[in-house]
């Protein structure tokens, strides 16, 4: 009987599966575990019999086993026959490097009591061969791979994309009878996953039988939308695959903590001093504690302030991105021997790397978005049937909100839903360099391995001739070709590779991950300070004041690869931080909130119940505890005494004066990626209206538009600037000459090979020694129009990727059922709070390069003026 | 001392133009066009800037001159021998003899140049004297009271709430010497901000002090910014 499309797995009996395993490897397996875990039980019977398949369990579940025993069985069996061959029998992908060396591990240890038990058993088994391929293996050892093929080949995204260029190694590559693919959540997201998707697909085409295809992800929903992505399409149709949902087999006990009870009659000073003694408590209340922050710079503040509480020789470390990797191997070896009982990291602890016991997971602040809490949290009780601790400790009104949502939804198994990037043409255009290195092509075949993969499978044909297009160079205005990755006949539709230089190209520049340069900022005195991004460094004015490391500095001068800076105390930075780590609040998510407003407004309205009421709602109906219930129905309560509470049914705008500008506080509670979309186009049009610039702030809950003085919008200016005709058009005239697209452009430029970031071994920024980004922008724009495939993904990108076009479009939508609110008040409503004391973080301009330079020549006239006046006077 | 109608401003009978060229008599000079240099990035740019600049050069005989000069660095690079790599030189080339004269300064870029100019009859010459002024591109000392130089690629970046900008300019440096320099005539060159850069390109500059340099920056017109130490010191009172 033949399953069709993507289908829902089912358990099979241990006795299914026994039959089917060698008798060495059963034996083995019962010497060690006395059944097979929930994972086992779906997958190994799907994988004996062919079938793609996708595992979604927590760690811990016996996953890694799950993928790997058919493996294991295959090879034993050849091995025992003497018909094991020197080529690739599985491959392996993970996008965690430093899993890799794990799993080699993992693996090693069964074949040796394997090897053991059949050395006693006298039979005699050929031996089987595990490597490790990632940017780090040195090239005796890459040779040896490449001489003598491992037969279990582990490797990452990016080696596999150069391996399927390799002449020789990729032979090896030709009869894989298993892909495993690990962590598929982590990149199913974003452009590593897009890469690793055509990658896959390249590699189904050499392939000479079948390859079947396992998949190992987290928490994720849905999860038929992951399976299409492991599996592709095929003539069309998307290929067969069985998931094995054993997601929700880990039980959780999840639950929100205040730190205060009242966060609006407590100064900063006192929450944040009881929210480390929060910590302290907890942290002493258990034996290894896992604490996750949002950001790198924050798990450094809080181990500051805990070894401050806990004494400085409490065992409790950082664990995040920029620390060195033998620091990070450091801190995880001394967590697994159980040395520590506090780690504190942002998120690179998130993702599976074997961590030992954890008996506590403490979420400082809301994760914003359920996957996240639920991901973190199972970090804790790493046995399948121990119960996972969280506890999320909030840093503020609105997060309270939030996080008693977040854990309500959590513990319900309401998931986000992933996105997944749609046809980055960044991508595709590394990947067309990789197929014309192998082979040459005719359009439509290349065409049709391209639309296999999930991501592209909406690629049209004309898209896709603009990319090759770019590539081979015709994009010159007088046809001519000019400096082609490749060739391309337009006329017979065939494409292929052109000069020596394109392998080598290739081998440097395939990747998705953005490496910045790093410029050294170095003191006056000559003492280094630390370092920044280049793109960071290149748009530094003089004068600028920038924060670093916690410290505030002028920039006064470049020098070579370096700046040269001065510490100022108290003065505001000039630059923003636009590289925020800020996570955004998951729009699924976002609308719940929404919700929660309402159901939090229809019980204070109601003229039957009292404050105690709505307290004893929450604690029995969100498993609060008091305190925090209590400043949840105040904050509300306030809210609602001042102004009105924004809901899912309305959209309130709140405009007040500030410093004689007037603010518009915008409650629309999509998450800052659909609120960016939004204030960007509403800015763009409030400003062509009133003929100011206007100034922007913005978060989850909503955005701020300051316009200046006595440029005041009513009602109805206000609903027009809402609508959701043109809206892209807008977008797209609002981010000119904004920092988020030079920066996304140069990335993107980056990715399209347009702009190599390494050239034949020698590193140099192009950027920064010569180019002008802001021209070349420019001059694309005036040549090729927005349509230029690097240009178009650009925008896509920043639309897609970055903001969320879609659910803003969708929520202005909505807006038309929704009542419309303008409160006028005389400050921000205590919902505004937050919203408001962001400040600024960027401004749509509508004065042009003219008026910047006129005024400070204006100002320099006047200063020459005064001067001769003075002069004049004092003779 | 201001700008004229159009844009253009006089010091001393030279016009600076807001074409980023300067005017002596009857002779435009511009400086650095980097032709190519789109193809001589390792990677895809395309072809980019010639168009532009042929435009601004066309816009230049507007004021009525009769020579052009190139003051150095009319070519990018000559690393690969692509037969295409001549186009963007040619096509200049043709389309400034169409209007008037041309005469081209060696720059540091310049190499095998010579060959295809002399296909036009021109010469690429060391230095041009014209009238009192000596032309040079600038990369190595010469002789001379009175220099006009490109190479430094001279520009001021100003900050207006979070955005950067970047206004190509002129310098003009005097002490017992008088030296112009002129700003990169391509709009692909990033430029050196004279405001946050300490340290000249072209050996001579170095005699000059900061307060003996006055900058004069392009936008719609010409703006007299003041010399360097002090709009140094202006811009970070903010």
């Amino acid at each position: 009987m033949r399953q069709k499309g993507i289908v829902q797995g089912k358990e099979y009996e241990d006795s299914e599966i026994e039959k089917l395993l060698h008798p060495l490897l059963r034996e083995w397996f019962k010497s060690k575990f006395t059944s097979f875990t929930p994972p086992q039980k779906y997958a190994i019977y799907e994988a004996f019999k062919g079938n793609n398949i996708l595992i979604s369990s927590p760690t811990g579940s016996g996953k890694t086993l799950a993928a790997f025993l058919t493996t294991l069985n295959m090879l034993i069996d050849l091995a025992s026959k003497n018909e094991l061959e020197d080529r690739v029998y599985t491959l392996y992908v993970s996008p965690l490097k430093a899993l890799n060396n794990d799993i080699r591990k993992n693996l090693e240890e069964p074949l040796e009591e394997i090897y053991e038990l059949a050395e006693r058993k006298g039979i005699k088994l050929q031996p089987i061969r595990i490597g490790v391929r990632t940017g780090d293996t040195e090239q005796k050892e890459r040779q040896q791979q490449t001489r003598k093929p491992p037969h279990i080949f582990i490797t990452t995204p990016e080696t596999l994309s150069i391996i399927l260029v390799s002449p020789k190694l990729s032979r090896s590559l030709t009869r894989i009878k298993f892909l495993i693919i690990d962590e598929i959540h982590a990149v199913a997201e974003n452009k590593r996953g897009t890469h690793l998707s055509l990658s896959v697909e390249r590699l189904q085409r050499i392939q000479e039988g079948k390859m079947v295809r396992i998949g190992l992800s987290a928490t994720i929903h849905p999860l038929e939308e992951v399976a299409k992505f492991l599996v592709g399409f095929e003539n069309g149709r998307e290929r067969d695959c069985i998931i094995a949902d054993v997601s929700f087999s880990k039980p959780i006990d999840i639950k929100v903590i205040s730190p205060v009870e009242d966060f609006f009659r407590e100064s900063s000073e006192s929450i944040s001093e009881k929210l480390y003694e929060t910590l302290a408590d907890l942290i002493k209340s258990s034996k290894t504690t896992l604490i996750f922050t949002n950001t790198r710079s924050a798990t450094e503040r809080v181990v500051y302030n805990l070894r401050k509480r806990l004494g400085k020789d409490f065992p409790i470390r950082a664990h995040h991105s920029s620390l060195s990797k033998n620091v990070r191997l450091e801190v995880e070896d001394e967590l697994k021997n159980g040395k520590l009982r506090c780690v504190v990291s942002s998120t690179s602890l998130e993702l599976g790397i074997d961590i030992g016991y954890i008996d506590l997971v403490v979420l400082l602040g809301s994760p914003k978005s359920i996957n996240r809490a639920l991901q973190r949290i199972g970090r804790s009780g790493h046995k399948l049937h121990e119960v996972s601790v969280g506890r999320v400790v909030v840093v503020d009104q609105d997060d309270l909100v939030e996080c008693t949502v977040l854990t309500n939804e959590a513990l319900n198994r309401r998931l986000d839903r992933i996105k997944i990037p749609q046809k980055p043409l960044d991508v595709l255009c590394q990947h067309i360099v990789g197929m014309a290195i192998e082979k040459k092509w005719s359009v439509d075949e290349a065409l049709k391995l391209i639309r296999s993969s999930y991501p592209y499978r909406n690629l049209t044909k004309d898209e896709f001739i603009s990319v090759l297009k770019y590539l081979a160079g015709h994009s010159d205005f007088e046809k001519k070709r000019v400096y082609g990755k490749i060739w391309f006949d337009e006329s017979e539709e065939v494409f292929g590779r052109r000069g020596k230089l394109l392998r080598p190209i290739y081998y440097l520049n395939v990747g998705t991950i953005p490496d910045e340069v790093a410029i050294k900022v170095i003191t006056k005195e000559g003492k280094r300070v630390g370092k920044v991004e280049e793109e960071f460094a290149e748009r530094l004015v003089r004068g600028d004041v920038f924060v670093l490391a916690g410290r505030t500095f002028r920039f006064l001068r470049s020098k070579g690869m370096n700046i040269i800076v001065e510490e100022v105390e108290g003065e505001k930075p000039t630059v923003p931080s636009w590289f925020s780590e800020q996570l955004p609040l998951s729009y699924d998510l976002a609308l719940r909130i929404q919700r929660f407003r309402r159901e939090m407004e229809e019980i204070l309205n109601s003229e039957l119940l009292e404050f105690e009421d709505a307290v004893y709602y929450l604690r029995k109906n969100y498993n609060l505890e008091r305190s925090s219930a209590e400043a949840i129905v105040r904050y509300f309560r306030e809210q609602n005494l001042f102004s009105f509470i924004p809901t899912d049914k309305r959209f309130l705008i709140e405009n007040f004066q500030d410093e004689g500008s007037e603010c518009y506080v915008f409650h629309s509670l999509i998450g800052r990626r659909a609120n960016s979309a939004i204030s960007r186009v509403v800015a763009f049009r409030a400003g062509m209206l009133k003929n100011c610039s206007v100034k922007i702030a913005i978060n989850d809950n909503g955005f701020m538009l300051k316009l200046p003085y006595r440029k005041r919008l009513s009602k109805e200016e206000i609903i027009e600037l809402l609508s959701p005709e043109n809206f892209v058009d807008h977008l797209v005239r609002a981010l000119d000459r904004t920092e988020i697209l030079r920066r996304r452009f140069r990335h993107v430029a980056v990715r399209s090979l347009m702009v190599l970031r390494n050239y034949l071994g020698r590193e140099k920024s192009v950027w920064r020694q010569q180019l002008n980004a802001d021209s070349l922008l420019r001059l694309i724009k005036k040549n090729f129009g927005n349509d230029f495939p690097v240009l178009k993904e650009t925008y896509r990108e920043i639309m897609e990727d970055s903001m969320d076009l879609e659910n803003a479009v969708d929520f202005l939508n909505r807006l038309r059922q929704m009542e419309i609110r303008l409160a006028r008040t005389p400050y921000p409503s205590p919902f505004a709070l937050n919203i408001f004391v962001l400040g600024e973080e960027d401004v749509v301009l509508m004065e042009d390069r003219k008026k910047i330079i006129r005024s400070l020549y204006e100002k320099i006239t006047r200063l020459i003026e005064l001067r001769a006046e003075a002069l004049a006077d004092s003779k | 001392m201001g700008m004229e109608g159009n844009g253009t401003l006089e010091i001393d009978g030279v016009i600076l133009l807001p074409e980023k060229a300067i005017i002596i008599d009857d002779t435009a000079i511009i400086s650095d066009l980097h032709l190519g240099i789109e193809q001589s990035m390792p990677g895809s740019v395309p072809r980019l800037q010639i168009r532009e600049i042929v435009e601004m050069a066309e816009k230049i005989f507007d004021y009525g001159i009769e020579t052009l000069i190139v003051n150095g660095d009319m070519k990018h690079e000559f690393s690969q021998n692509m037969p295409y790599e001549w186009d963007d030189v040619r096509y200049f080339v043709e389309r400034m003899l169409e209007i008037g004269k041309l005469r081209v300064v060696r720059g540091n870029h310049d190499n095998y140049l010579a060959t295809i100019l002399a296909k036009y009859g021109i010469e690429l010459e060391r230095r041009i004297e014209l009238a009192d002024w000596t032309i040079v591109h600038g990369h190595e000392e010469v002789e001379g009271k009175k220099l006009v130089i490109g190479h430094e690629h001279p520009s001021i970046r100003l900050r207006s709430g979070y955005s950067s900008y970047t206004y190509p300019c002129f310098l003009r440096c005097s002490n017992e010497r008088e030296v112009l320099v002129l700003p990169a005539f391509s709009p692909m060159l990033k430029g050196s901000d004279v405001l946050s850069t300490f340290e000249f390109l072209s050996p001579i500059l170095n005699s000059f002090s900061s307060a003996a340099i006055e900058v004069y920056a392009i936008e719609d017109g010409i703006y007299e910014m003041g010399d360097l130490k002090k709009l140094r010191e202006i811009i970070e009172m903010r």
